[in-house]
């Protein structure tokens, strides 16, 4: 058999599995701890090689160790937003119930995230740049962006019948994706106080190793973590969503699962 | 390296051990909340079983 | 018959004659928000001259804001919408005209405005007409981009909060470069790029935001 054929069928038939919500939940119950585990070891070994191994910056000195936490969270936030959007935009094309799941319990994942990225950055801000916040491009639309998902969460919270709150959410965060570019090329449009980018840049990084390495392994690992909180709480979405539908009832009287 | 230095963080303690700290703490939130909530809502499930049960009884 | 687009428009224009305050309530909003400043602020005619521009812009933008609750409203309670959703014209063809009707009422008559309000900002000329220009070309977009919030809070009793929560972060790249361009002319420098940007915006506005608007409303009227 063709081996393109045979993965083709394969992501297919996962897709269509997923979309169930009763398949998600018993596919999830054995992904989850995966995604737990795999986190918990590459954010361990991140810690491990980011706080003792890898030397103090010449110019930052310690400091710059929350560049271990900062960075990954900094690009999990737009992460976040994007598997949001594709979620959504899946859901209003192909009407997949489970998609809209993704959406909903990804935007305060996303929010928190954005949050973070705003706090760890602006505290290393106050003894490098000697403030906590300048009014520069990638801050700002870092700002922006944390708004576009509290915007997200409010429409959601705003309808009282579920199914018309989750596609106006979904319709939301596709039609807020327009500023996910805007927010990475904002470093080149707008001149500002912010380091350049030095991870993505042409002719390979501008990092020492010992420091690209934990840090490859944060950013591995929150991306895990994000799974891991995702498939918990669309676990809880989906017993509440489906709470009278027998399987569920199955589920939960059957002590052993 | 001993401990105390590292606690120190070259004079960088508490911008160091805040944003880790927070990061961790936010990190914990989102895996205990959607734990509690799925126990709960688990709970309201089995209650609303037994309750069904019970009505099912006093019909016979 | 007549052109989806066009048709739409005449109609919003015939309702808006008919209930004329709709236009002067934006104006007048558009008009005291701007005066605001100058009270709040020490009284010093460089600053005043300085921060004018942005004064003028968030005021249009405020302005805007306010006049989208009411957009789709009494189409929505008169069942108008509801006809329009199961009628065979192109939706987004509709809300193209109904949106540029509304800008017509609100952004085009606030820019209109605008040089007056430079005038008592001390705005000098020939940074008047930058800043019209930049109203004139940012202001649509504001109007497109905010009948998709209208359309998406319009069956919620109290949407007016959520609309500003939901446009008000999607307004922000227009303010940039709408602010920025007065900014930079002041400076002397050349605001071509900004422009350039705002023109950007406006063609994408007015490509893909009659499909949200319609998208919307199709999520929300049941």
């Amino acid at each position: 058999m063709n081996p393109l054929k045979s993965i083709w069928n394969f992501l297919s038939s996962t897709y269509h599995r997923l979309g169930s919500p009763r398949e998600f939940y018993t596919i999830s119950q054995y992904t989850t701890p995966v995604f737990g585990f795999l986190f918990l070891a590459l954010s361990l070994f991140g810690t491990y090689f980011g706080l003792f191994v890898a030397p103090a910056d010449y110019q930052q000195g310690d400091s710059f160790r929350i560049l271990f936490v900062h960075v990954p969270v900094a690009w999990m936030s737009l992460f976040v937003y994007v598997v949001m959007a594709t979620a959504g935009a899946i859901g209003l094309i192909w009407r997949m119930k489970m998609a809209f799941v993704v959406t909903i319990c990804s935007a305060p994942i996303g929010a928190a995230f954005t949050a973070l990225a705003l706090l760890t950055g602006s505290i290393w801000g106050k003894p490098i740049w000697g403030t906590y916040w300048v009014w520069d491009a990638r801050l700002t639309s870092e700002l922006i962006l944390l708004f576009l998902y509290f915007g997200i969460m409010a429409v959601y919270y705003a309808f009282e019948e579920r199914k018309t709150a989750e596609k106006a959410t979904a319709l939301l965060a596709v039609v807020g994706v327009v500023i996910v570019p805007i927010i990475h090329y904002s470093v080149e449009w707008w001149s500002s106080l912010h380091q350049g980018p030095t991870v993505f840049v042409e002719g390979g990084p501008k990092m020492p190793p010992e420091m690209l390495l934990p840090l490859a392994f944060m950013a591995v690992g929150f991306m895990f973590f994000y799974g891991y909180a995702l498939f918990l709480s669309m676990q809880a979405k989906v017993l509440d969503n489906e709470r009278k539908s027998r399987w569920v009832k199955e589920i939960v009287s059957d002590k052993t699962r | 390296m001993n401990w105390s230095e590292f606690f120190h963080m070259g004079g960088y303690a508490f911008e160091v051990w805040t944003c880790w700290g927070l990061t961790l703490a936010v990190l914990i939130c989102f895996v205990i909340y959607p734990k509690r909530r799925n126990a709960r809502i688990r709970s309201e499930i089995l209650r609303q079983i037994h309750r069904e049960q019970l009505d099912q009884k006093n019909d016979a | 018959m007549k052109n989806t687009l066009v048709l739409y428009f005449q109609r919003e224009w015939q309702l808006m004659f008919r209930n004329t305050s709709s236009m002067i309530q934006p104006l007048v909003f558009f008009i005291i928000i701007a005066l605001l400043f100058p009270f709040s602020l020490p009284a010093e005619g460089a600053l005043l001259q300085k921060i004018g521009g942005g004064v003028i812009w968030v005021s249009a933008v405020l302005a805007t804001m306010l006049s989208l609750e009411s957009m789709f409203h009494s189409d929505y309670q008169d069942g108008t919408l509801e006809q329009m959703l199961i009628h065979p014209r192109s939706l987004p063809l509709a809300m193209l005209g109904k949106a540029l009707a509304h800008w017509t009422s609100t952004g085009l008559v606030l820019t209109a405005f605008s040089p007056i309000l430079c005038i008592t900002f001390n705005i000098p000329n020939e940074q008047i007409w930058v800043l019209f220009s930049g109203l004139m070309l940012g202001t649509p977009s504001l109007s497109l981009i905010g009948a998709i919030g209208a359309a998406l809070t319009v069956t919620l009793r109290r949407g007016g909060v959520l609309i500003a929560i939901v446009i008000l972060p999607l307004y922000i790249p227009i303010l940039i470069f709408g602010a920025g361009m007065l900014s930079q002319s002041a400076q002397g420098l050349e605001v071509a790029s900004q422009l350039y940007a705002l023109a950007a915006i406006l063609m994408l506005s007015l490509t893909l935001t009659p499909f949200a608007i319609a998208g919307a409303l199709r999520v929300t009227i049941n």
